[in-house]
């Protein structure tokens, strides 16, 4: 690596943290910018340094801008390989190796490092959408999926629109001057346009679709078949969210975690409530053997509790308003739990149905 | 057949003292039809090589033939790559087991695999094809070196100019003594130990598989012995045969090295 990049990388701590969220196309919720875009910076990945000069003579690409590009490619953060082709590699710096990985493909091989698993055409998004529903079904999640190295990529696509999904978080820049926020996406301006610009067009994008990010991966998967599919499988957002959760417990050597909604609940009597699989916001309840945990939404806040207070939880969090939830466990556990929800910080915006007690 | 009378050069030496506790033992080849799910199993433990057979038929064009695929261990990953598979076997209980695989699957992923039965070293087809896969190791399944000529002048038959053969093979790492290994695993709700046993100097490695526990008078086992056929050898005889190794990657586990070769026709007719 060169002085250049050296001192590059040495500003950017985290920049494995960056490239991972950059791909995955989300960002922690306490990580999330001010200005709502999820990144302090925006980040901006190329396997063009040509066109990286283009878009530093535009005033595309800032001295804030972190930029992952080719070795040698100064004020940049050096890589060789390759993010956009599954079954590729790529080498950030000296120590860093990402496998990139096809979906279809990842049941079959073993994890062997940090691994992005994209979503590279409809027949992937097909095997994608399969599984979503075995989850649903059956409470088994691919478990290479759940792996703590492995992340999937584009979830913005995938209906995961939030911070970090934008072009003040993220950009991909083609060798021919394009834009997009994703290598799998379509262009959503050029190397001339400013960051306000892009920002309004994929706004305007997001705001038509029916759901999700219809740019992302619009370049290998027709925008008809993704919102086809997202229709047809609701509890994809769901999903999603609930995997970061099993990631993050499976770090913590937690076995085969099940997670309350996806083949049933923890406690009795929800039969009927839909699991809260249509609540993408709301904490979650998992367990394992005799372990009990809620989880924040984006699955980064993990709490250890016993049995009891899991399966109120999550009578609260499935039966939705809050008198449903009185009349199955009355007010005094009820209250208790909207308590603990708000001093944990899990009632966040996106469950504010949770957030009040009476 | 009891315990006492199993020939002593046939199992390794831990394999032998579980067996000569048993009065009377049932025993099957791996590849047999009450051989073919623990086979299957055994070969899935290890994934490592998929990954790399895979790569390197991403770089091909055009359609697949995999020879020896088995229950489709590396069969359903090379699906994934979107182009046409012909999966052949000798085995029919084997080929079954990855028909029922292929029932579970999309049908535009099932229409795109053919099944044929036969033996690799005879296999006539009208098709060439863009790249021929032999995982597994399972050129070492063949008797000899004529045997593997054979298989070759199959393979350069049916494959494309252009075209690739990739294929691996296994032997002892390099300094790594020969000894017996022994790893668990579960098969249909059965727990079973997995004997591998390959002594210094042998040229074939004797795999023997027994249930942990086991009540009842007659143990049933689970034997194969199959050759060695170290990397080295494979290159000088594709070389022989008229093909020029293009890429070799070497994968070390344990007490093994896998190497994936990847091999074009120097004369494409």
């Amino acid at each position: 690596m060169s002085a250049v990049q050296g001192a590059v990388a040495r500003r950017s701590p985290g920049a494995r943290a960056r490239l991972m969220m950059w791909c995955a196309g989300t960002v922690p919720q306490a990580r999330a910018g001010g200005d709502g875009s999820g990144a302090s910076t925006p980040t901006l990945v190329t396997e063009s340094a040509s066109a990286l000069l283009r878009a530093r003579r535009s005033g595309l690409v800032t001295d804030a801008t972190t930029v992952f590009a080719p070795e040698g490619t100064d004020g940049a953060i050096g890589c060789t390989g390759s993010l956009t082709v599954p079954g590729s590699e790529l080498r950030v710096g000296d120590d860093f190796y990402l496998q990139v990985q096809g979906y279809s493909i990842s049941e079959y091989v073993s994890v062997v490092g940090p691994t992005i698993i994209r979503i590279a055409d409809a027949e992937d998004l097909a095997a994608f959408s399969a599984d979503v529903l075995t989850a649903v079904r059956s409470g088994a999640f691919p478990e290479f999926l759940s792996h703590p190295l492995v992340q999937l990529a584009d979830l913005p696509a995938l209906g995961v629109v939030g911070p970090g999904a934008g072009p003040r978080a993220r950009l991909w820049l083609s060798d021919d001057g394009t834009v997009a926020v994703s290598p799998s996406g379509v262009p959503i301006g050029d190397v001339d346009a400013t960051l306000d610009e892009l920002e309004h067009v994929w706004r305007a994008r997001v705001d038509s679709a029916v759901t999700g990010d219809p740019t992302a991966i619009a370049g290998v998967v027709p925008e008809d078949v993704r919102a086809a599919a997202l229709a047809e499988r609701p509890e994809i957002v769901r999903f999603c969210r609930a995997l970061d959760g099993l990631r993050n417990l499976r770090a913590r050597k937690v076995p085969v975690p099940r997670v309350s909604g996806f083949g049933g609940t923890l406690g009795r009597g929800l039969e009927g409530h839909g699991g809260a699989l249509d609540q993408p916001d709301a904490p979650f309840v998992a367990w394992s053997d005799d372990q009990y945990f809620l989880l924040s939404a984006d699955g980064n806040r993990v709490f250890a509790v016993d049995r009891a207070t899991a399966e109120a939880v999550e009578a609260v969090i499935v039966t939705g308003p809050a008198d449903q939830a009185r009349a199955l466990l009355g007010d005094r556990a009820v209250d208790d739990v909207l308590r603990l929800l708000a001093g944990a910080g899990l009632a966040g915006p996106g469950a504010a149905h949770l957030a009040g007690a009476s | 057949m009891s315990g006492a009378a199993v020939d002593a050069p046939t199992v390794g030496p831990r394999a032998r003292a579980v067996l000569a506790d048993h009065d009377r033992l049932e025993v099957h080849d791996l590849y047999s039809p009450q051989g073919a799910p623990v086979y299957e199993a055994i070969a899935g433990h290890d994934t490592a090589e998929i990954r790399e057979i895979v790569a390197r038929t991403g770089t091909t064009q055009g359609p697949i033939l995999e020879l020896a695929a088995g229950a489709g261990r590396i069969t359903l990953p090379l699906l994934t790559l979107r182009r046409a598979v012909v999966a052949t076997d000798l085995s029919r209980p084997m080929l079954d087991l990855l028909a029922a695989k292929l029932a579970q699957l999309p049908e535009p992923v099932r229409a795109r695999c053919t099944l044929v039965e036969g033996d690799m070293v005879q296999l006539r087809l009208a098709e060439r094809f863009g790249a021929v896969v032999i995982g597994t190791s399972s050129v070492s399944l063949l008797a000899d070196a004529t045997a593997r000529a054979s298989l070759l002048d199959r393979v350069r038959a049916h494959l494309r100019p252009g075209g690739r053969l990739i294929l691996t093979t296994v032997e002892p790492a390099t300094g790594t003594p020969g000894g017996e290994d022994v790893f668990e695993m579960d098969v249909d709700g059965r727990r079973l130990a997995v004997y591998e046993w390959m002594p210094p100097g042998a040229t074939r490695r004797v795999v023997t598989v027994v249930p942990t526990a086991h009540e009842g008078p007659v143990l049933p086992v689970l034997t194969s012995s199959v050759g060695v056929v170290p990397a080295d050898l494979l290159a000088d005889e594709l070389a022989a045969a008229g093909f020029e190794v293009v890429d070799r990657h070497e994968l070390t586990t344990g007490r093994y090295r896998d190497t994936v070769l990847v091999a074009g026709l120097r004369d494409p007719r």
